[in-house]
């Protein structure tokens, strides 16, 4: 079952114990002790009643922000990640008192930015979103690069921010620069909607409307703002309140004209390529994809398009092109060269025919350029690839006659051998720099994997290899290239495989978890075990590389491109971070052969529950 | 950034946009254009990154004149040069002639070529033609002695390797980064393709002029990745097998 399914199938199950006439969810009818707390408060207090009218009520058991408890419940949300913060004071306590800090539960993170980040790592993996709470504007704009991220991403986060917009409520000094008139206004461009509700009521239909849009495809980010007041205020005696029902949206599929053609297209080419972006994520996705190569005995390429991005030489002899919902189908098809006058050429057949199906000409926003070049295709599907593989697969079961089947099967003998020569090529490959120190890419993957390929294992390190074959393993880590999501995503997809008792295994570059590197200590806090591997190369070596393209340009000063890119002098004792911070950790390791040891030291360090970072010290690249 | 938006033409009008790009169409269905998309840098990896799997076989039973002609109808001449002996400094496809490859594995690469070489399909150049293009660059004579490295000092070549930043794309040993740069060594590229590469490289590398990189630092640096030993056999490496 697709994780869409499940949680519509969770949700349905609330609102069947929720609904009233089956319309609608009142919230005294939730049926959860939580809501039966509100009943009681639903009605007017006793004791206020029995108050002498000349004393200041300074107290309430019943704050406008129980009730946003009651409707964050109602969306299923199992964790929130939230640095704390005044302006959502309110929410904060409903939560963990009011709503018992379960369903969701609080993860204490150390900046707004790992909170985004974490929240997007998890849903990556459990494809649906984390609530993240953040503070005004101080905590959106931390977490705006996290924002950014998961819209590049295009993965649902779903942030409440705190505010408070009654100027004449707001406490003197800092409040104010905690407060704006239009709170999420600094991340609309790159977010899919938000709202400012004006009242309990208005907050519970923009909630429930905030998380269809956030996992309506093309999932984004979405931001709602609780404000201050809304969150302390009691809950008006006369309020009638109710949570609308949720009915997420199903997913658009290509229509039958466009899959048939492209059914046609595909069962007579010679060689046909399927590219695969954001499809697989899901079980029943990986399954599509898998059986629509099958069926046709064509390769499937990632879609590593961009710039630096390698496309296998599938692309170039391809006569047919299936793009599955890849983010940048321009730098798939097309070469680029980055010299002193920038030049590009497409890398196709000049009578290649270019397939599209993705979910990204549904949607698009103008200021941020994350679109990528506009890709010239032959046909183009604006839908979601994994709603329209089985028509598709169907379509071209029924056009493949015998002989078709016969040109398929070789097709397919072929692949099996050019699979089987890439592989021996990885194995050449990793003996070039096998024992060298520092220590290669391919010699650290390799290792790891001899190890953890017994395992329920996902993630992963790159360098040699590894295979997948579970639809979860694979990282699929979209972002919009802001440095210091990894470090965070990563706990956030290990906090998600963790109920499936999963090792995950994470890549972990030196660079990125300086930017944020409390993250550690929220992995640790909350028990959730993930073996870290540092690739700990000591610089910024993108950027390197672009001063040193700089310098041969400019024909000046090439041996000084480590001025303002490297992270030497002193070297960073990673082990010694992590130790700080509760994790096992190790290093720096910088002899290949000490690796086996340390990483089994390692895993036991994780199959106990924690998390685990081995530093070692590698090749650049 | 003139010729940027020049050659990328978005700013231009739809018909002007139409019109460049069916004529880089055309121009990429030519055989002409083809051989200008092979670029040589890449390739030549690929050529001694599979020459260290198999010992050389002269065992070509294939027709020279024929493979002649067709090594110059399919262009291979562009990149290559007219006889196999390596492109100019635009198209600085390595030397071929005579191949350091045995057949199959010759093959293999025509198949299957790392890119930026464009891969030729049967439907191109069937099995039987290709075999006589093989014929064709064994028979031609090896390569000058002016084309033999000059001598160079290693060690030196290392360091100058490592300060002017080599090793960021290529690793600290010449084997290549992931997805970055390829591998320089063991057993580097004829010295006049690798001092072509480095002075007016046809792919991603940039540019090192002998303003950056005298003339005596560059045959350091080979010095050093001739000396780099040969890597072991997979099947030697337990985790490899």
């Amino acid at each position: 079952m697709k994780k869409s399914e499940k949680a519509l199938v969770d949700r349905r199950k609330f609102l069947k114990g929720a609904a009233v006439g089956g319309m609608a969810t009142l919230v005294a009818g939730t049926g959860t002790a939580g809501a039966q707390t509100f009943i009681a408060a639903a009605t007017p207090p006793a004791d206020a009643a029995t108050e002498a009218s000349n004393v200041e009520v300074l107290t309430t058991d019943r704050p406008g922000s129980d009730f946003m408890v009651d409707v964050i419940k109602s969306l299923g949300f199992e964790y929130l990640a939230s640095n704390p913060g005044s302006s959502f004071r309110g929410l904060h306590e409903s939560l963990i008192n009011y709503g018992g800090n379960k369903a969701p539960e609080f993860l204490t993170c150390c900046h707004e930015e790992s909170s985004v980040a974490l929240a997007q790592g998890f849903a990556e993996v459990e494809g649906k979103p984390m609530l993240v709470l953040a503070h005004s504007t101080v905590g959106l704009q931390h977490a705006a690069m996290g924002i950014y991220n998961a819209w590049g991403g295009r993965v649902p986060v779903y942030i409440i921010l705190g505010n408070s917009l009654d100027a004449t409520q707001r406490r003197p000094g800092v409040e104010w620069y905690h407060s704006a008139q239009d709170a999420a206004a600094m991340v609309r461009d790159y977010t899919k909607w938000d709202d400012t509700p004006m009242s309990l009521q208005h907050f519970a239909e923009s909630a429930v409307r905030a998380y269809k849009i956030s996992v309506t495809l093309p999932m984004s980010p979405v931001v709602l703002v609780a404000d201050g007041g809304l969150q302390e205020d009691p809950i008006p005696k006369d309020a009638a309140l109710r949570i609308p029902k949720l009915t997420l949206a199903s997913p658009p599929q290509g229509d039958s004209g466009s899959v048939a053609e492209a059914a046609r297209l595909l069962v007579a080419a010679e060689n046909p390529v399927i590219v695969a972006g954001r499809v697989g994520r899901t079980e029943a996705g990986a399954a599509h994809l898998s059986e629509l190569a099958e069926a046709l005995q064509a390769p499937v390429v990632g879609a590593g398009g961009g710039e630096g991005g390698a496309v296998g030489q599938e692309v170039q002899n391809a006569d047919v092109i299936l793009g599955l919902d890849v983010p940048d189908f321009w730098g798939v098809v097309n070469s680029y060269r980055d010299q002193l006058q920038r030049s590009s050429k497409p890398r196709t057949r000049k009578d290649a025919k270019l397939i599209t199906i993705s979910t990204a000409d549904l949607y698009i926003k103008s200021n941020y350029q994350d679109f990528q070049r506009y890709a010239e295709v032959d046909i183009a599907m604006a839908a979601d690839s994994e709603a329209t593989l089985p028509s598709l697969i169907e379509a071209v079961k029924r056009l493949t006659t015998d002989d078709r089947k016969r040109v398929f099967q070789e097709r397919g003998a072929k692949l099996v051998d050019a699979r089987k020569r890439a592989l021996d090529r990885a194995r050449t490959a990793a003996t070039y720099g096998w024992n060298s120190s520092p220590i290669s890419l391919p010699r650290l993957s390799a290792e790891v994997w001899e190890q953890v390929k017994n395992e329920d294992w996902a993630g992963g390190l790159g360098g040699y290899p590894w295979v997948y074959s579970k639809h979860y393993q694979r990282n699929y880590g979209g972002s919009s290239g802001g440095v210091g999501y990894a470090s965070p995503a990563a706990v956030g997809s290990a906090l998600a495989h963790r109920k499936y008792g999963r090792l995950y295994v994470h890549l972990q570059n030196d660079g990125d978890l300086m930017y944020a590197p409390g993250v550690l200590w929220t992995a640790a806090h909350h028990r959730i075990p993930l073996l870290a591997v540092m690739r700990n190369n000591r610089a910024y070596h993108q950027e390197v590389m672009h001063i040193q393209r700089m310098a041969d340009r400019h024909q000046r000063g090439i041996d000084r491109a480590g001025i303002g890119t490297t992270i030497t002098d002193p070297n960073i004792d990673y082990a010694k971070i992590a130790q700080g911070m509760g994790w096992h950790a190790e290093g720096p390791i910088d002899n290949p052969n000490d690796l086996a040891p340390a990483i089994r030291r390692a895993i036991a360090a994780v199959k106990r529950g924690e998390p685990a970072l081995l530093d070692t010290v590698t090749q650049p690249r | 950034m003139k010729n940027f938006l020049a050659s990328h033409g978005s700013r231009g009008a739809n018909e002007r946009t139409r019109t460049r790009l069916t004529t880089r169409l055309r121009a990429l269905g030519s055989p002409a254009a083809l051989a200008l998309i092979a670029i040589a840098a890449v390739m030549i990896v690929g050529y001694s990154s599979v020459k260290a799997q198999g010992p050389r076989s002269n065992n070509s039973s294939g027709n020279i004149q024929n493979g002649k002609r067709i090594f110059a109808s399919q262009n291979c001449t562009q990149c290559h040069g007219s006889e196999g002996q390596g492109g100019s400094a635009q198209v600085a496809g390595p030397r071929i002639g005579p191949p350091r490859l045995a057949l199959p594995m010759f093959m293999s690469f025509v198949r299957e070529p790392m890119p930026p070489m464009p891969p030729y399909s049967t439907k191109a150049i069937s099995d039987a033609e290709l075999a006589d293009v093989y014929a064709y660059l064994n028979s031609l004579p090896p390569a000058p002695a002016a084309e033999a490295a000059p001598p160079g000092n290693a060690e030196n070549g290392k360091r100058v390797y490592i300060a002017d930043g080599c090793y960021e794309c290529h690793d600290r040993e010449g084997q290549g980064g992931a997805g970055t740069g390829p591998r320089l060594a063991p057993n580097p590229i004829a010295f006049a393709a690798f001092t072509r590469q480095l002075r007016s490289p046809v792919n991603e590398m940039p540019p090192y002029t002998s303003k950056v990189l005298p003339e005596k630092e560059l045959a350091d640096i080979y010095a050093f990745l001739q000396a780099i030993p040969k890597a072991p056999s997979p099947d030697s490496i337990p985790l490899l097998r």
